[in-house]
């Protein structure tokens, strides 16, 4: 134990894939959400 | 191209630069190694996050005060996106939280009042989703608005106020030069991304509000009539 962090990439790219996952399907929502509006 | 989609498109363009550059480009940090690379997304989603729920608390004190709804729609679209970005904050912060803490969370200073304001968020959608009328909705989620903002600057100081687990501010004055361009592209990056979020979700709200208010009312006698 000397306080350093080693390796790690795995929460690295699970907070990255979290990240995009989150805004595409927010992006997506909003895109079908305005679609069914036009549609109304 | 309307605007809200050409600030999603800008702060995607941005994200991915951004995103690149910290995970690839940019050095790892001296003891928190590669994991140290959340910060990129994870501080940008914070300040972002912070910014909606200032919109928002905007947007209620200005349709109490000026009583058109425009603002209201606006309000709704703040508190979707903030609550969005909570959400992500938080789990972000799990993530990075795991390999440097040790556990997923800590019921820390910050953390929590970060929760609470999450719920208190998700509580006030669920309010406007309860109430019929427009106006009594647009009323009351503002005032529950004002008053559940009054954790955001419980939230930003807490790690001043509380010896705190959690570390001071990312800010360019307290991270190294070097962290600096992909810290900032992303900041921009989300910033842009959740003006467009927010423009395309009032448009949304806006025509939910102009089909309820263009619904005639019901005659209670009318009513009685299709029910026999």
């Amino acid at each position: 134990m000397n306080g350093v962090v080693t390796g790690g990439w795995q929460y690295v790219w699970l907070a990255y894939g979290l990240t995009a996952t989150v805004f595409v399907v927010y992006a997506a929502s909003l895109f079908v959400r305005l679609r069914e509006k036009r549609h109304d | 191209m309307r605007k809200g989609n050409l600030f999603v498109g800008l702060g995607v363009l941005l994200l991915l630069v951004g995103s690149y550059w910290g995970l690839f480009v940019a050095p790892k940090e001296r003891f928190m190694g590669d994991v140290q690379r959340i910060m990129y997304v994870h501080v940008p989603t914070a300040w972002n996050w912070m910014i909606a729920v200032l919109f928002s608390f905007w947007c209620a004190i200005a349709f109490l005060f000026r009583n058109n709804m425009k603002w209201d729609s606006r309000l709704e679209a703040g508190l979707e996106v903030g609550t969005v970005f909570a959400f992500l904050l938080c789990c972000q912060g799990a993530i990075w939280a795991k390999p440097t803490w040790g556990v997923w969370w800590d019921w820390d200073p910050r953390l929590t009042t970060t929760a609470v304001l999450l719920f208190a968020c998700l509580g006030i959608l669920a309010l406007r989703n309860f109430v019929d009328d427009p106006v009594k909705r647009a009323i009351w989620s503002s005032v529950a608005t004002i008053i559940a903002s009054v954790d955001l600057p419980i939230v930003y100081f807490s790690v001043k106020w509380w010896n705190s687990l959690h570390q001071q501010q990312s800010t360019p004055q307290t991270v190294s030069s070097a962290f600096h361009l992909p810290l900032r592209l992303n900041a921009f990056g989300v910033l842009f991304l959740m003006i467009g979020f927010i423009m395309l979700r009032t448009r949304i709200a806006a025509a939910r509000l102009e089909r309820e208010l263009a619904e005639p009312p019901v005659r209670i006698g009318e009513e009685a009539g299709e029910l026999a």
